[in-house]
């Protein structure tokens, strides 16, 4: 099992970063997230959290001994659920791989917080992602995880650099 | 908002459009706190009808996706039974 965790922030108000992040895809750097689809979205009666439960279909060349412990082409999806939750200015997301999920299972937890020290201007990120192969041999799983993480840093690099310019368009 | 995402499945891609653009406008009032209803739920109902019949034809798919909300259900926020 391997972790990667992360922290930074936006220099925009938590309501600009909510409506950029419905509005991140189609962009010009994160190419492999081909599809996005909205399954299930709900307000909750009580906290009045906005819950969404998405669909996501990526895309990515992936090295030919893991194409054949993975079973895939480069085709995968994940499952993102997210609550809005106006109240406490957060909006948190949980994703998961749905593919091949015993040979390699990474799950990550993002939120999105207003700042409240400077709540016109700031938005507070942190990032929290697991990588779990249930691989027996400890030398394979350990290079599935070690992979893994090193893609998931990559996409995440791209990932705030699509948001970056997201948020920039918005303005 | 330029170009739109593409569906899961290309026959739904315009019913996905349609269901997009609805919510955006929603978002704002949302945001504002002047609407907690679903006002875009007659589009919704037919983007989902869409969606999900795609999604039955893929078999692999629908089994994971149904694991998975077996494992970190909706309700709660997606979090996982065992770990968080």
């Amino acid at each position: 099992m391997k972790f990667f965790d992360s922290k930074s922030s936006f220099p925009y108000s938590w309501e600009q970063v909510t409506r950029a992040n419905w509005n991140k895809y189609p962009n010009e750097i994160t190419t492999h997230v081909e599809t996005v689809d909205v399954l299930r979205r709900e307000i909750d009666p009580e906290t009045h959290i906005l819950r969404t439960e998405r669909i996501i279909g990526v895309r990515q060349p992936v090295p030919l001994w893991l194409t054949k412990l993975l079973r895939t082409d480069g085709r995968a999806f994940c499952r993102e659920v997210s609550e809005i939750d106006l109240k406490k200015g957060t909006l948190t997301m949980r994703t998961q791989n749905l593919d091949h999920s015993t040979v390699l299972s990474v799950m990550e937890t993002i939120v999105y917080q207003r700042d409240p020290s400077s709540p016109s201007n700031n938005t507070l990120f942190t990032q929290r992602a697991s990588f779990h192969s249930g691989i027996n041999f400890k030398k394979i799983s350990q290079s599935v995880e070690d992979f893994s993480l090193q893609r998931f840093i990559q996409n995440s690099k791209l990932g705030r650099a699509a948001f970056d310019q997201v948020l920039e368009n918005t303005q | 908002m330029g170009q739109s995402m593409s569906s899961i499945a290309p026959e739904c891609n315009e019913s996905k459009k349609a269901y997009d653009n609805c919510f955006s406008q929603w978002y704002e009032k949302f945001l504002k706190g002047e609407s907690l209803e679903n006002e875009c739920k007659d589009l919704f109902d037919t983007y989902k009808t869409c969606v999900q019949s795609a999604m039955l034809k893929n078999h692999n798919v629908h089994k994971n996706l149904e694991d998975a909300r077996e494992q970190a259900p909706f309700e709660n926020g997606g979090k996982h039974r065992e770990t968080d």
